[in-house]
């Protein structure tokens, strides 16, 4: 409502500031407006709303400035004071219109950006592969690790890197390796999530090393029968959990960065 | 008489200009990305020292606040209790009983009265690397301080930091809105732009810190100071330190809520104000370097704007009764149009660079040059007043203490 409050708003004062300038202004007068109007808009979609306003500022105070220079020591009846104050006016609504028109643009821009991304966070599956999302992840890891240190349990996490010269190649590999460690591991008791860029991470709950290598042995059976694809064109790492859920958070999140690899 | 007329116009000018400019640098220094203060391998001590007289109504509330401040270094907070008759004491006291960090000072009575003996007692008894100053009224942000730190300690020739202050209590009425107003305008702004072109802070009189070394090199506060604000900007200034302005470090203040309070408030302000005009005459050496812009703008802002008022009402008045007949050929109508829209513009800049525009704001700001700042003159005439009776007279300054509101009231220390 508010939005739609604001553009009606802009779209009000842009028309009135246009009628008024086809109104008072002579032609060159009317040009000046709205070329001013078109730069100060041009710069704010280029650069930034507070840099903008910056010039929108210079631009009001100089024309104040210019109209005190130019009538400074001149007789003019009041009649003509106040129509170049009304000149002033149109100049300075119309460039506050063009400002306000590229500033709402802009901010609906930066709030459907932000948006997108608290969508992307929300969201429980990585679209492509079905792997979970980070966030998802580690909300699942912390309940997980929780309960296996209550019960005395060991853990452990693995973490794949895709690896290959060209992206469109790395992405298949991924979207390939993602489905097989799926099928490789326990449904109801691990955990595979996004580590990053083309990095997987998977968290095998309760079980020791050989639980680990029955794993790595049933992905190596599956990654031969794939298509196309070979245990040389991603690497991994195994993992020991630790003590409790902040060393594997703080671990986890350094490979998540890119730190770790 | 037209060349006396023009002459003072010319010079009203130059002062808009002049603050028009601080307007757009402040706006610029606003919009950069990369203001913000980075985080330091090691935090120096800092004490925060909180004088109060009489603060029962609000000095929970500002203790509430300073429990929740995060900073990583050594942080000790003093309540400097100058013999408070009502529960400040008592508050303080359950503050430090459950705190190790929160201090309960009884300040020992002693003459001239006022904040700047209790924050010079106040350094005294504490020890650390930063003096920190905070209003009793005052609630800062959890990070204000970390941040006034971050930037006094990567700011080279930094002798401290100053933050922004914001009125807690705002939408109470036209005077509290116009308050905030005024404080986003002339001293964020203001200050934003000073920084930004000529590496210029002022200290605010809270939400600040300074270095323990550099207080102690300069003497501390000056006692008779009324204010020790401005005062202690002009000391630091003279001595080549830089005073950061750091406006994410924001605290919350409550500001008078009537009229009476206000111009209570306000004279002894301007009276503080007359002070440092006084001895910043008497004093060339604050009139060197980059002292010269303090001291020109408290001397344009307090004689040359006055009297550029003065004259132009007095010449209003004469030409209403016909003592005198202007042949001027100024254009009166589009000087007065101009200075309007040049207040405006300040007061809508500051709201937008601090990103609170809204509608009855811009309002307020449309009539608060025929109203609020038409008051300028009324102050400085009391403050004028009493300046020069306190002179007559020989008698220390007395601390006139704002009285602090609770639920509407308020309740006078």
């Amino acid at each position: 409502m508010q939005n739609k409050m604001t553009s009606m708003m802009i779209f009000i004062l842009l028309y009135i500031s246009t009628i008024l300038g086809v109104l008072y202004l002579n032609t060159h007068e009317l040009l000046f407006m709205l070329l001013a109007s078109f730069l100060i808009g041009l710069f704010v979609l280029f650069t930034s709303s507070m840099l903008g306003f910056a010039l929108l500022i210079v631009y009001v105070l100089g024309h104040g400035f210019y109209s005190v220079g130019v009538t400074w020591g001149k007789e003019i009846n009041i009649n003509i004071q106040s129509i170049q104050i009304l000149k002033q006016c149109i100049y300075t609504l119309s460039a506050v219109a063009s400002w306000l028109l590229i500033y709402s643009i802009n901010k609906a821009r930066e709030s459907y950006i932000s948006l997108e991304k608290e969508v992307i966070e929300l969201r429980k599956f990585e679209p492509s592969t079905d792997i979970l999302t980070f966030n998802e992840f580690m909300e699942r890891a912390k309940l997980l690790i929780t309960g296996m240190r209550r019960r005395g349990e060991t853990a452990y996490y693995l973490v794949f890197e895709v690896i290959g010269e060209k992206d469109y190649q790395k992405r298949v590999v991924y979207e390939k390796l993602t489905k097989l460690l799926l099928q490789s591991v326990r449904v109801n008791y691990d955990l595979v999530g996004k580590g990053g860029h083309n990095r997987i991470i998977v968290l095998l709950s309760n079980t020791n090393e050989e639980g680990v290598q029955i794993v790595l042995q049933r992905l190596a059976q599956k990654v031969d029968a794939e298509y196309n694809l070979t245990l040389k064109d991603f690497i991994y790492s195994i993992h020991d959990v630790g003590d409790d859920f902040a060393t594997f958070s703080e671990a986890v999140a350094s490979w998540k960065r890119g730190n770790a690899s | 008489m037209n060349t006396v007329f023009n002459l003072v116009a010319i010079c009203f000018w130059l002062l808009l200009l002049y603050y028009s400019i601080l307007t757009v640098g402040g706006i610029l220094f606003r919009a950069k990305k990369n203001s913000k203060t980075k985080s330091l391998e090691h935090y120096p001590s800092v004490a925060v020292l909180i004088p109060a007289h009489n603060e029962g109504v609000v000095i929970a509330d500002t203790l509430h606040a300073m429990s929740k401040l995060e900073y990583p270094g050594e942080l000790h907070i003093y309540v400097l209790n100058d013999s408070s008759k009502d529960e400040t004491g008592e508050i303080a006291q359950y503050y430090d009983d459950s705190y190790a960090h929160i201090h309960h000072i009884e300040v020992p009575p002693g003459t001239p009265r006022g904040k700047s003996r209790v924050l010079n007692y106040g350094i005294s008894i504490s020890q650390s690397d930063y003096i920190a100053v905070y209003d009793a009224d005052n609630q800062p942000e959890p990070h204000a301080l970390r941040l006034l730190v971050e930037a006094a300690e990567t700011t080279p020739q930094a002798v401290g930091a100053v933050g922004y202050v914001k009125t807690i209590n705002e939408s109470r009425n036209a005077l509290t809105r116009m308050i905030a107003l005024e404080f986003s305008a002339f001293q964020l702004l203001m200050q934003a732009g000073r920084w930004e072109l000529f590496k210029l802070g002022s200290l605010t009189g809270t939400n600040l810190i300074i270095r323990r070394d550099i207080l102690e090199q300069v003497g501390g506060y000056d006692s008779y100071a009324l204010a020790e604000d401005a005062d202690l900007t002009l000391t630091l200034t003279d001595i080549g330190g830089l005073l950061p302005i750091v406006p994410e470090a924001r605290t919350w203040e409550q500001e008078p809520e009537n009229f009476k309070v206000w111009l209570k408030q306000r004279t002894r302000w301007m009276q503080g104000n007359l002070y440092l005009i006084e001895k910043t005459i008497k004093n060339p050496r604050l009139f060197r370097g980059r002292n010269f812009i303090h001291s020109a703008q408290l001397l344009l802002v307090y004689i040359c704007f006055v009297f550029f008022l003065l004259m132009s009402d007095l010449w209003f008045l004469l030409g209403l009764t016909g003592k005198v007949h202007s042949s001027a050929t100024t254009p009166l109508l589009i000087l007065w149009f101009e200075s309007w829209l040049m207040y405006y513009v300040q007061l809508v800049t500051a709201q937008m660079s601090d990103k609170t525009l809204r509608p009855l704001d811009l309002l307020v700001s449309f009539l608060m040059y025929f109203s609020y700042a038409q008051m300028w003159l009324i102050l400085l005439v009391r403050g004028a007043y009493y300046h020069i009776k306190l002179k007559l007279t020989k008698k220390e300054p007395i601390w006139d203490k704002t009285a602090r509101f609770k639920q509407g009231k308020n309740i006078v220390g």
